[in-house]
């Protein structure tokens, strides 16, 4: 009788240590993956490269084997990754395939932002809109985000290299604006 | 329940009680402070080396941290950052560069050097926006999804 809080506090522990693991990309860890791994896997995986620029990868993702993607577009910061995202055809047959198979992998989403999401599971055969996030160590997510229109998107995100991201964005667009006031200052 | 706990096991149903319950057990004091180690030292050793600067000056002495430092000089005989953990060890264009002055400048060339000479200078500040090509708009369109 003495060995079941012993029990009980050994298999929190292991639960603890499997639910925060460590976010990974065609098996390479996205918090320290630096670009040309992760180009020259998803490339082994299938991916065509489409387009890239000094921030941005875009690969057409129809040849990765994950269904209904159409495209994997991936942003760094320097050499740091900040996002993966995959973007799904839009009313696809295979979405619920596609919503089991993340299940099976990562298990039922840690967090649920629907309005009408009570208490349905992920690998239902309908979901209602919104966005479900599963959390990793290091403050990695993904999302998988099912919008009233558009097409559904399944990201890859570093939370703290894409706040950093919008922050850097933000401050050049008001640098930027501040500049051209300063240049039309007669105007307005 | 109540076992488990080790509460009311001898209370007797004439409502007299038996011997005390037992103390908080010694072997489940052990085993919690064997796990708390465990995951302080996992945590440890899986930080990014960023991080572990910024934990060594914020909680250890400043010379526990000098091996910590990506930009920092190599020792004789260690590895460069570039064999094995290279996403790791690889110095970032976001650090922050020292403003200590460059001791490199001014170094006649072929004189002796210290280990921290040998390391690659430090690159002169950048404008922090220029490390994006990505504009304000395509981004937000992103950011919707997430």
């Amino acid at each position: 009788m003495k060995t079941r809080p012993l029990t009980l506090l050994t298999l929190i522990f292991f639960s603890t240590v499997v639910n925060a693991a460590e976010l990974t990309l065609f098996n390479l860890p996205l918090r320290s993956v630096i670009r040309t791994e992760l180009r020259a896997a998803i490339e082994h995986a299938g991916g065509e490269l489409v387009s890239s620029t000094q921030s941005e990868d875009v690969f057409n993702a129809s040849r990765i084997g994950l269904p209904g993607a159409s495209r994997l577009q991936v942003l760094y910061l320097g050499p740091r990754f900040v996002l993966a995202q995959y973007q799904f055809a839009e009313y696809s047959q295979t979405e619920e395939r596609l919503r089991k198979m993340i299940v099976s992998k990562y298990g039922q989403p840690t967090l649920i932002e629907s309005p009408f999401a009570n208490g349905q599971s992920f690998d239902a055969q309908y979901i209602t809109d919104g966005k479900y996030r599963w959390n990793f160590e290091n403050d990695m997510q993904i999302v998988f985000d099912h919008p009233f229109s558009g097409a559904d998107t399944l990201s890859y995100v570093d939370r703290a290299m894409q706040g950093e991201l919008a922050q850097l964005l933000k401050n050049r667009e008001s640098q930027a604006a501040s500049a051209e006031a300063k240049q039309k200052n007669d105007a307005f | 329940m109540s076992k488990w706990l080790g509460f009311a096991d001898d209370l007797t149903t004439d409502g007299v009680v038996g011997p005390p319950p037992p103390r908080f057990s010694r072997a489940l004091a052990a085993l919690l402070t064997v796990i708390l180690s465990v995951i302080g030292l996992v945590a440890f050793i899986g930080m990014d080396p960023a991080d572990a600067k910024n934990f060594c000056r914020n909680y250890l002495s400043a010379a526990a941290c000098l091996d910590t430092d990506p930009s920092a000089g190599l020792a004789p005989g260690r590895a460069t950052p570039n064999q094995g953990m290279s996403a790791v060890a690889a110095p970032s264009p976001l650090h922050v560069p020292s403003p200590l002055p460059n001791l490199h400048v001014g170094a006649k060339s072929g004189s002796p050097k210290s280990a921290r000479d040998r390391s690659p200078p430090i690159a002169a500040p950048t404008d922090p926006a220029s490390d994006t090509d990505i504009n304000l708009e395509h981004y937000r369109d992103i950011e919707k999804s997430l």
